[in-house]
């Protein structure tokens, strides 16, 4: 008897375990899903991207066709649309997301039902009201989205929206379309971008002042004795470090014009580029190499010429900076 | 100006097919009244609506994330009569942007799908799709549009499209017939970038024309990949292009399936222990699909700029309203926003268009390797698979053909024979077929020496 319900016991037990792992298993088995539904948009943004997409909730005013396909490419944050009209026949002739059976039914939720059919990922809300009524009796609607689209709202509306979410920190982006010709703007205070993914990274080295490792590295290789194989296998900057190094010692001289630093890597692109393959094959090509070379040797010309210019505007001073740099660096 | 402030227009001619009151409100205003903007030649008329629905055909080719966008943009201003092609069948990860399907269409055709959607959602129109590929349809299929749109993922095939439409082109007495002419406006996509042009054929630049505007595909060298790796791509691509055949792990001769997970899981472990030997880091499942695979990232919203700017350029062409982009566009959003439009120069000897008899300049002892060599290499050509053939001694000789293995194999020998050797005369024409082309391009060749 004890054996049996110990047996009963057991057998419990490795059913719960089993319900268990499948339970994690689905959850796994969603989260792949989702990986291999998004893979496509995830390889431009990675996961924080992503899981920044999906936690936004974003804010639509007036569901017309401008609006709804700009919530049809967003697809993955919860929206609400805040809509105050009827679906007229006009709208259900332009809208992929209103059909004939939206006729005379308020436009945010009609538009709702079939932006939500695009994605189970997606949650949708919406509020039948128009914007000014809610900017009247509870502005503090707003303050809870990433960000609201405003679509063909009147000049006077538009305005009383903007002051409040400036105030409230809200990313206002503002559009209207009128036969072939279209109008955004956004209106933001600040935008931070962190983890960006650019598509050419320009690494800047600062060749001009290796810092000790890097320097010591470069001396690590001696070009003159390489075999071409070996030459043309050595990474592209210590290349240019070792002509550089080459080129100060030549002309004594450490300050280079804008002009100058392009004459000379042209040369100095035609003189190594004979013997490696390498920089003319591997990714960039020579007009990125170019534009590298230039920024590695550049004194940080940029913030200094902000630092003069809100220098001279404290002084109350015309903000005009030139002199010969910085008209070549602007060229 | 909102919407609802316009009193309901009156819609006269309402069809049986599920219209009501309004329906072509919008598009009426573009066709039904004359303003700054309209082409100087364009008159007002109730019958370019007409036209739109009843007469005018376009053939949309592509159902993925172009397609889809482009469907819905011609079916929402009164394109009724639009055929679809494409040979690709639904997958998981199309789903963040090709919006007309859903998890449960996964594995049907991509065209059908589309199709019933859109017949469905848009009342009256009338979507006919065709899983196939576009090298499946001849001269009389494509005869019987108006204009041709694509969303195309490969440059070879939009070559061939756009060597059928200039095979389609007839002249007279060297000179053009309009009618012969069917516009062909192309889209493109990758990640954030995109473009969108005009093509005339006969008259304004074509796809060849501008072939060296396409970036060259990153192909990494071999000696990198093979003793001297340095990212995690050089490793995957290692194992991909040489251990793999070595290992065979799935069997004698079986080819690497990029769609299997099991075939990228191998690939990926065996990345990461060549990583592992140099040191190298980086290597993920994604990033060895991505290369084994050549993935281009995609998102939605690039594929929908570029699917409305050709879908306007549709219906400024059918509609005759206004004027025509001329004939190049740009797009790029990685940082802000940017685009850009010009006008793309036709190429005087193009391959495909100027009607230039192409030629050939060779040594007589030159060997026919390096003939193969140029027409794979040059810039303009940029042949993939060609098979040369000529006439000699009154018979048709095939040099070299490459795409079936026997006569491949029997042929081979040729390409270490010198032109003369292979009984080759000054003047005389070879004919290279290739998939870039549906017709077969002729060469005249010039012996230097």
């Amino acid at each position: 008897m004890f054996g049996e319900s110990a047996r009963a016991l057991c057998k419990r037990k490795r059913n719960e375990f089993k319900s268990g792992s499948v339970a994690m298993a689905s959850v796994d088995k969603g989260k792949s899903t989702k990986k291999q539904k998004y893979d496509r948009q995830l390889r431009l943004w990675g996961d924080h991207g992503q899981d920044a997409l999906e936690n936004a909730h974003v804010c639509l005013i007036n569901a017309c066709a401008t609006g709804t396909e700009i919530l049809k490419n967003l697809v993955l944050p919860a929206f609400t649309i805040v809509d105050g009209h009827k679906v007229s026949g006009d709208d259900a002739g332009n809208n992929f997301f209103l059909t004939k059976s939206s006729i005379g039914r308020n436009r945010a939720q009609a538009a709702t039902e079939l932006l939500q059919e695009l994605n189970n990922d997606v949650s949708g809300n919406f509020v039948e009201e128009s914007p000014d009524k809610l900017l009247d009796n509870d502005p503090d609607f707003f303050c809870r989205f990433s960000l609201v689209i405003a679509v063909h709202l009147p000049e006077s509306t538009i305005l009383c929206l903007a002051a409040f979410l400036w105030g409230a920190g809200v990313p206002l982006l503002v559009c209207r379309t009128y036969g072939l010709i279209g109008y955004m703007r956004l209106v933001v205070k600040e935008h931070t971008v962190v983890e960006s993914h650019p598509d050419n990274a320009l690494e800047n080295l600062r060749l001009d002042h290796p810092f000790p490792e890097l320097k010591k590295h470069i001396q690590s290789y001696a070009l003159e004795n390489m075999e071409k194989r070996d030459h043309s296998h050595t990474p592209w900057i210590i290349v240019m470090a070792k002509y550089l190094e080459k080129w100060r010692s030549e002309h004594n001289s450490r300050c280079l014009r804008a002009i100058q630093k392009k004459k000379l890597f042209e040369n100095l692109f035609d003189k190594i580029s004979s013997g490696v393959d390498e920089l003319l094959q591997d990714e960039n090509s020579k007009n990125i190499k170019a534009q590298v070379f230039i920024n590695q040797v550049e004194e940080d010309i940029g913030k200094l010429k902000s630092c003069v210019n809100s220098l001279l505007q404290e002084n109350g001073l015309v903000v005009n900076v030139k002199d010969d740099y910085i008209h070549e660096f602007c060229r | 100006m909102a919407d609802a402030e316009e009193p309901m227009a009156v819609d006269s001619g309402c069809r049986d097919t599920g219209d009501w009151e309004g329906r072509w409100t919008h598009v009426k205003k573009f066709l039904e009244r004359a303003g700054p903007f309209t082409h100087p030649d364009f008159e007002p008329s109730t019958e370019s609506l007409q036209f739109l629905l009843d007469t005018c055909k376009v053939l949309v080719i592509g159902a993925g994330g172009l397609g889809c966008e482009l469907l819905k943009n011609l079916a929402l201003s009164g394109f009724q009569q639009i055929h679809v092609i494409d040979m690709d069948t639904i997958d998981v990860s199309n789903l963040n942007r090709q919006f007309l399907f859903r998890p449960k269409d996964v594995g049907r055709p991509k065209a059908d799908v589309a199709a019933e959607f859109v017949n469905n959602r848009i009342p009256g129109c009338n979507v006919v799709p065709h899983f196939k590929k576009i090298q499946d349809f001849d001269e009389s299929f494509y005869r019987q549009f108006h204009i041709i749109v694509c969303g195309l993922d490969s440059i070879i095939a939009r070559r061939w499209i756009n060597g059928m439409l200039m095979s389609l082109l007839s002249y007279e007495d060297g000179v053009l017939d309009p009618s012969s002419i069917i516009p062909l406006l192309d889209g493109g996509t990758e990640g954030f970038k995109g473009n969108a042009r005009v093509i005339l054929p006969g008259m304004t630049a074509c796809i060849d024309c501008t072939l060296e505007l396409y970036p060259p595909q990153i192909n990494f060298p071999m000696c990198t990949i093979a003793s001297m790796p340095r990212l995690p791509e050089h490793c995957i691509e290692y194992v991909r292009i040489l251990q793999w055949p070595k290992e065979n792990p799935f069997g004698e001769g079986v080819v690497l399936d990029g769609d299997d997970p099991e075939h990228i899981q191998w690939v990926f472990q065996k990345s990461l222990e060549r990583a592992a030997e140099f040191k190298i880091t980086g290597v993920t499942y994604r990033l060895t699909q991505g290369v084994v695979k050549r993935i281009i990232p995609a998102v939605a919203s690039t594929n929908a700029v570029i699917a409305a700017t050709c879908a306007t350029e549709v219906f400024k062409i059918a509609s005759s309203a206004y004027i025509p982009l001329n004939n190049y566009l740009v797009f790029n959003d990685v940082d802000g926003l940017y685009t850009y439009t010009f006008e793309a120069e036709r190429k005087e000897n193009c391959s495909a268009c100027s009607q230039v008899p192409q030629k050939l300049h060779f040594s007589s002892s030159a060997k026919l390797q390096e003939v193969l060599d140029y027409l794979t290499e040059n810039a303009s050509l940029q042949m993939k698979t060609p098979a040369i053939t000529a006439t000699v001694d009154g018979k048709n000789k095939t040099l070299y053909l490459q795409t079936v293995a026997s006569i491949e194999e029997r042929t081979r020998p040729n390409l270490s024979r010198t032109l003369k050797e292979l009984g080759l005369a000054e003047g005389q024409e070879l004919a290279v077929a290739d998939v870039t082309t549906p017709q077969t391009v002729l060469f005249k060749l010039n012996f230097t020496s």
